[in-house]
């Protein structure tokens, strides 16, 4: 069994060693392309992503937008499923507390962000492939920028240990 | 049962219909239960289909040809008892008659608690929990999801730790003063405890607490036990809901990492590692050949040879009175019923009451696996609490950490009524405290 392989801790992982862990997912230049998942809530999130795409700013590409209701949704099993899956990053996005449409799902958003960084940390996985972050309706530049910097940060990181093949 | 709110009682209605002569309709009550038993299946999907030869070795690995139809199984059966459709010996029936299709999209399926008690009333040897689990094998495989709780967390976190391995930080909530190796002929195997704290922080359980415990009480009587920076989840959950891929994982990766640090005999708190350790590794891998006891055994054959000696109790309070949940893995899984008694006596200022239902006897706490955690789970947990009150004692002590977990988490479930005034303890915590290793 190729256990041995799979014992380096995230934290020591270089992006020289991600590039070339991950070639399948590369683009033509062999630069990592991470898998991000960006979950946004319906009523805050999501129009702010949607006024950044009008407004016409530019955001990488390397994430795949799911649209929640409300970002208290999002259980740590559905965000370590996520990771199981192989997704390198996930980022929540929700409405600034005080804002929440449900009241207080945004803090148990919250809650729940805390405990899977937790979980995550305890599994060896680096807490910084996890971001949460209030994006308002308004804030369709904060959306862009929201995302440009998470992509640059788990492309630092390189490919997620959970996703590597396991013989 | 306390509530009868849940009991269902299906009444087949007799039809009387007049056309000339008079004709006697009665509903055939031998009819499968369709409407309840699709449930379960996707829309527009397709049959379920088994491997026979899978359910023949079923058969035959569990005598369940044995079966006489008596019902005495369905009789004990808690989940049965609730009002729900659920019958393990029907389930025998219908893979005999090759009704594949209710038999792996029945709902009770994946309510069973594995709590053996069915086992234990059979008077024809057979092992229905065995058979169970092998179906529900046949069931994954026909494409059923089985029943989840709490969005997966808890079969997640051994999923992602077939690839985690040494990266994982499992091992910083042991403190400064307890003795360990990387390497040795003994080990301690902690189990999920540390995800356990995380994950259920909320509740203020601290589930570590009898790792801990644990640890310093093998110090107390002189064992440095290894620690595995690399160690995963014994596979219990995986083995009993026919998640067969991960559990055999699982278990190769651990029984490499026990050879790796030269491991001889392994020492548990938890009943269900040691189940598994002890008889499932054994049975299913020719590279396990390592001594397992359980560690109330090791303390008490401690006690008996003198070793380790309780301090009296300085105080003249009046004697806690406290009862004892034998755990399913534990007690009719495993056989140990005394040894955690030993301890229980041993302890001074304490009163010791016997639950109603006692060791073999013994009602499983509601949970198995963490498949189900819905208003059945939440009865027999209460029916179990009760039980404990109805004995006079203001504390449960119970060896195994999931039941800990489990009965912890409906006395502190905020949502529930009745309210029961009840502590829930784990036995290896208690028993650390009376030496003073807790402090």
């Amino acid at each position: 069994m190729s256990a041995s392989k799979t014992g380096v801790p995230d934290q020591a992982v270089t992006t020289n060693k991600g590039s070339s862990e991950s070639k399948s997912i590369s683009n033509s230049d062999g630069e990592f392309t991470p898998k991000i998942l960006a979950f946004a809530c319906n009523w805050c999130s999501y129009a702010g992503a949607d006024l950044a795409g009008v407004s016409r700013f530019q955001y990488n590409p390397s994430i795949r937008i799911i649209r929640v209701m409300c970002s208290g949704r999002l259980h740590p099993g559905l965000i370590l499923t996520a990771f199981e899956k192989g997704i390198d990053g996930v980022l929540i996005s929700g409405c600034h507390p005080g804002d929440c449409h449900y009241i207080d799902g945004n803090l148990k958003a919250e809650k729940s962000t805390d405990l899977t960084r937790e979980l995550l940390a305890t599994l060896g996985l680096n807490e910084k492939r996890l971001k949460l972050q209030w994006i308002s309706a308004a804030e369709g530049q904060k959306f862009a920028d929201t995302i440009n910097e998470f992509v640059e940060d788990i492309k630092a990181l390189g490919r997620s240990p959970a996703a590597e093949n396991h013989g | 049962m306390a509530d009868r709110q849940l009991l269902k009682i299906m009444v087949k209605p007799l039809q009387i219909t007049v056309n000339g002569d008079l004709e006697l309709i009665l509903e055939n009550p031998a009819e499968p239960t369709k409407s309840t038993n699709n449930a379960n299946r996707a829309e527009g999907s397709s049959p379920a289909v088994v491997d026979q030869n899978n359910i023949k070795i079923a058969f035959e690995a569990t005598s369940a040809y044995n079966c006489l139809e008596c019902g005495k199984c369905t009789g004990v059966c808690p989940v049965s008892l609730s009002g729900m459709e659920f019958s393990p010996r029907i389930l025998v029936k219908r893979a005999l008659l090759e009704f594949y299709d209710e038999l792996c999209t029945d709902e009770g399926l994946w309510e069973c608690l594995t709590c053996d008690l069915c086992r234990e009333r059979c008077r024809s040897d057979v092992n229905l929990p065995e058979f169970i689990r092998r179906i529900r094998i046949e069931s994954r495989k026909s494409g059923q999801a089985g029943s989840i709780s709490h969005n997966n967390v808890f079969s997640l976190v051994p999923k992602l730790q077939l690839k985690a391995g040494e990266s994982q930080n499992r091992l910083s909530w042991v403190t400064p003063d307890i003795k360990y190796h990387e390497k040795g002929d003994t080990l301690f195997f902690v189990g999920c405890a540390p995800y356990f704290q995380t994950i259920f922080k909320e509740l203020d359980q601290e589930n570590v607490a009898t790792p801990l415990a644990s640890l310093r009480l093998l110090n107390h009587v002189g064992i440095e036990p290894v620690l595995l920076g690399a160690e995963r989840c014994c596979g219990h959950d995986q083995f009993w809901t026919g998640d067969e891929n991960t559990f055999e994982k699982l278990m190769e990766l651990n029984i490499e990492k026990f050879k790796e640090a030269g491991v001889k005999k392994i020492i548990t708190a938890c009943p269900e590692c040691y189940f598994m350790l002890n008889e499932v590794y054994r049975k299913n891998s020719d590279k396990f050949d390592i001594e397992c006891i359980h560690l109330t055994e090791l303390l008490a054959s401690k006690l008996d040879s003198g070793e380790l000696k309780i301090p009296e109790s300085a105080d003249d309070l009046p004697e806690e009175i406290i009862s004892y949940h034998d755990p399913c893995r534990l007690g009719r899984l495993s056989n140990i019923y005394e040894p955690p008694r030993q301890l229980i006596e041993a302890l001074p200022g304490l009163e010791f009451r016997e639950l109603e239902n006692n060791r073999s006897a013994s009602a499983c706490c509601g949970v198995n696996s963490f498949i189900n955690c819905n208003m059945n789970s939440k009865l027999w947990r209460q029916s179990k609490l009760l039980e404990a009150k109805a004995s006079g004692a203001s504390a449960l002590l119970t060896s195994c950490p999931k039941c800990t977990i489990h009965l912890d988490c409906y006395i502190k479930n905020e949502s529930i009524e009745p309210k029961i005034e009840l502590k829930v303890e784990s036995l290896y915590v208690k028993f650390a405290e009376a030496l003073g290793l807790m402090e």
